[in-house]
């Protein structure tokens, strides 16, 4: 095999696509990195797919064709397909790797050293600031080691050498790369890279044996660079459940907010280049790659609208994508028990004391930059106000301690700094009419007064358990007792939480068209909420009756009537 | 020499009165799992809706091409008319740029005029209509340009979406960002001000809201022109249109939807309000 045809060349990335698919998810579990581009395995993947389908299309089985049409053809298709920073990347390695063989009929050992060289340059060109420790190096290094090889090599042999030197480079990106080197990991890209060349590799070791569309489980050397066991690059990252490390992230994590935004413009005389500047000085994360006729970009940007009419001023706009990365990093933030990001420097910042997990998302998903814990039994300190409102960063922060016992610790903080100001609610629902009530554009004191008129817009009730015996509000109640509170007098026992709650509802006054929250707390059970929603419900057919999961301790039920 | 009026397909304008006034109305592109279709043209928006709804990726739009606005800019010209073309927020939008791209490469002396409204859907049709009607009594094409900036600050869009989360998704949250409550189902209001969305309130269910959209409508009289839109309920759009019959009689309040273009934003079940007020 001293030469490889053009179908050769498209069964081995076919096959390398393969691979690729059975590492996808080793490949995005290493994509610790928390600003989110999608998952590098994932988009790598459906990149090198477009590739593949393009070969095929342009050149299918059982005919021959050149080199120089399929590497073409791979480019296109890459090209068109890219996925994330990763796959544009990935779609410039096959540009230049097509550059080199134009013109060639087959592949000879000889061409090898050019192809991966114009592959490297064109990954590095596609990049406005490279960056060493990522996929970049690993192609950098893969190629430069296929130069140094003497010239009489096989391609089997040239490819083994690109194979080794790649996972050598791979291996020292956390040595060049500080985030990688704080997370003991390997770069996701850049495992993505190996995954790939390795891929190609057996296809070709293993001669013609195979269709290109098989793959066994694992290629020879990669399980150092996997998984979870501990002991291995990404084991050391990954905690024992298999989660990336909470304090890795919290060193790291990222204030990236706005879109991930890409597509193509089409049209002639464009220049890459300029296009490449206008994104670097008005977007992040820019990648342009492209030529006089068709432009990729991929940009991170706050507002999609400007990029996107510079863009369609040059020529026509498709393959359009448009990613929201603060629904991404909630996603990230949630499944990785990590903090919460923020919003660039606000004029007015709203912070909410709660407890309780769904509480805590309600709040920070309808509007509050920030959540201190606490409650009922978490005694918080004045300190912990003035710190967490200090660190929206904001000019005012209206504070919501939704709770009684938290309101006077609030309002001392609000005394010692005069940038924090509290809108004193009692109670969970209480905090949450006010939170509706804000409206982030309006100044601080008219949200002030607004959001304080709020709370005597809902009644309050709360279901809990008696600690001990005692005599209140007139109520002789024992330990154990399921007790029901109105704005925060005993009004109802039941003798489960469910019937405290209805009776305590009953109390509250349902009106025809009243708007009922009930916020389960972390000790009752979805359908026992359920039930009471449905008798509700039923009973009172203009009422809406919502269930949320509050998560709340210690309150089986708090609820509004509004 | 008559003046005609251009505008796009995010005025949400209803076609009788299109052709009624002839006005010339350049689709924008709306582009559904990986299929582009010119809004209003290729795809209606029932299918739209249902698109839209189902599980596949979330469409995009794109403005009008430079190469769509010369084409319409050269045939109104060549047939010896002036040119007045009114087009959404360039805030909003690039449709905008396509326009003033287009009017550059026409040649010297064609008479057309662009005008950002710094509206969108059918707030921007109002506009768009006040332009047609000041054309159709006579008049020079930047007389009546002039006319209809002047007056752009008299047209309000007020609008009830059901979710954020179409806005969200298609990029265009904006200023609205801090104002999701999807735990919550809260239905929140937008209002367009200086060529943006701008969060107003968020009630808590639909009726609510309906009803916060009349009051908000109400704070507007006296009023001129009136529109009710609707994107997949045309029965709750008829319901707004009675309880604003205090404002102007049922039979002068306009009727209309929202086209792909919008929908991609504003999503399933919102309504809307587009209000020109009175001036002296």
């Amino acid at each position: 095999m001293e030469q490889l045809q053009g179908q050769d060349l498209k069964r081995a990335f076919s096959a390398a696509t393969g691979c690729l698919e059975e590492y996808r998810d080793v490949v995005n579990a290493l994509n610790v990195f928390p600003v989110p581009d999608g998952d590098t395995g994932t988009n790598m993947l459906l990149t090198m797919r477009s590739a593949v389908q393009a070969a095929n299309q342009e050149c299918p089985d059982g005919l021959d064709h050149s080199v120089a049409t399929v590497s073409a053809a791979l480019a296109q298709g890459a090209f068109f397909g890219a996925r994330g920073n990763s796959g544009v990347i990935l779609s410039q390695f096959f540009k230049g790797f097509s550059d080199a063989l134009a013109g060639k009929e087959t592949l000879a050992a000889d061409d090898l050293p050019l192809a991966f060289k114009l592959a490297a340059d064109a990954a590095y060109k596609s990049v406005g600031n490279p960056v060493e420790g990522t996929m970049l190096t690993v192609i950098r290094m893969a190629s430069e080691a296929v130069q140094e090889k003497p010239g009489a090599q096989s391609i089997i042999s040239l490819w083994e050498t690109a194979y080794q030197a790649s996972q050598d480079a791979l291996e020292r990106t956390p040595q060049q790369l500080p985030v990688l080197r704080e997370a003991g990991v390997v770069d996701s890209g850049g495992m993505g890279i190996v995954v790939l060349i390795g891929g190609a590799f057996r296809y070709l070791s293993d001669g013609y044996s195979t269709d290109g569309n098989s793959t066994s489980a694992s290629l020879p050397g990669l399980s150092r660079f996997q998984g979870t066991p501990e002991g291995t690059l990404a084991g050391k990252l990954l905690g024992r459940d298999g989660l990336v490390k909470r304090e890795y992230l919290e060193s790291t994590l990222e204030r990236e907010w706005g879109n991930c935004t890409q597509f193509i413009i089409s049209g002639s005389d464009l220049d890459p280049d300029a296009v490449r500047s206008h994104f670097q000085e008005t977007a992040l994360s820019t990648v342009v790659i492209g030529d006089d006729r068709n432009i990729r970009v991929h940009i991170h940007v706050d507002d999609t609208g400007p990029a996107l009419s510079y863009a369609g001023s040059l020529g026509d706009l498709s393959d359009i994508k448009i990613e929201n990365m603060d629904g991404q990093n909630q996603t990230f933030a949630s499944g990785h028990e990590t903090v919460q990001t923020k919003a660039p420097a606000l004029a007015l910042a709203l912070v909410s004391v709660t407890s309780g997990d769904g509480l805590a998302s309600l709040f920070r998903e309808s509007g509050c930059a920030a959540i201190i814990e606490g409650g009922q039994t978490i005694n918080l300190s004045i300190g912990q106000v003035i710190e967490a409102a200090r660190n929206t960063g904001a000019k005012d922060v209206i504070v919501l301690p939704n709770n009684g016992n938290v309101v006077m610790a609030a309002e001392q903080a609000a005394a010692m700094e005069s940038f924090i100001h509290v809108v004193p609610s009692k109670s969970v629902p209480q905090g949450v009419a006010a939170l509706l009530a804000f409206s982030p554009e309006v100044p601080w004191p008219d949200n002030f007064d607004a959001m304080t008129a709020a709370l005597s817009e809902v009644t309050s009730l709360e279901v809990t358990t008696a600690v001990r015996g005692v005599k209140m509000d007139g109520v002789e109640v024992v330990e154990g007792d399921h007790i029901g509170l109105m704005e925060g007098r005993l009004i109802t026992i039941g003798d489960s939480p469910e019937i405290a709650l209805r009776l305590a509802l009953d109390q509250g006054g349902l009106g025809p068209d009243a708007i009922v929250t009930l916020y389960r707390g972390a000790d009752a059970q979805a359908s026992d909420a359920e039930t009471v929603a449905q008798g509700l419900r039923d009973e009172f057919p203009g009422i809406q009756v919502d269930v949320i999961d509050g998560g709340q301790p210690h309150y089986q039920y708090l609820a509004s009537i509004e | 020499m008559t003046v005609r009026i251009v505008t796009d397909s995010s005025a949400d304008l209803p076609p009788d009165l299109v052709q009624k006034h002839q006005i010339t109305v350049l689709p924008c592109y709306v582009v559904v799992d990986d299929q582009t279709f010119k809004d209003g043209v290729d795809i209606q928006a029932d299918e739209f809706y249902r698109r839209l709804q189902s599980d596949g990726r979330t469409p995009t739009t794109a403005q009008p091409t430079v190469a769509d606005f010369q084409e319409v800019y050269r045939e109104l010209v060549g047939q010896g008319h002036q040119v007045v073309s009114i087009h959404v927020s360039g805030k909003l939008s690039g449709t905008m740029n396509s326009a003033s791209q287009a009017k550059t490469s026409l040649d010297d002396g064609a008479q057309v005029e662009i005008i950002d409204s710094h509206l969108a859907s059918i707030s921007l049709g109002l506009a768009v209509l006040d332009a047609a009607e000041l054309a159709s009594q006579g008049g020079d094409y930047l007389e009546i340009a002039a006319k209809v900036r002047e007056k752009l600050p008299s047209h309000h869009g007020l609008f009830a979406l059901d979710t954020l989360e179409y806005l969200q998704k298609g990029g265009r949250i904006g200023k609205a960002r801090a104002f999701m409550g999807s735990i919550l189902h809260v239905k929140p209001i937008l209002r367009l001000h200086d060529g943006e969305a701008h969060p107003v309130e968020r009630p808590r269910n639909s009726d609510r809201a309906m009803r916060r959209l009349v009051e908000l409508a109400r704070e507007l009289a006296p009023v001129s022109r009136l529109a009710v839109i609707y994107s997949t309920d045309p029965d709750r759009m008829h319901i707004l249109k009675q309880e604003l019959t205090d404002l102007l009689p049922a039979d002068q309040i306009i009727e209309t939807r929202f086209g792909s273009t919008l929908g991609t934003y504003i999503g399933p079940d919102a309504l809307g309000v587009a209000i020109t007020q009175q001036t002296k």
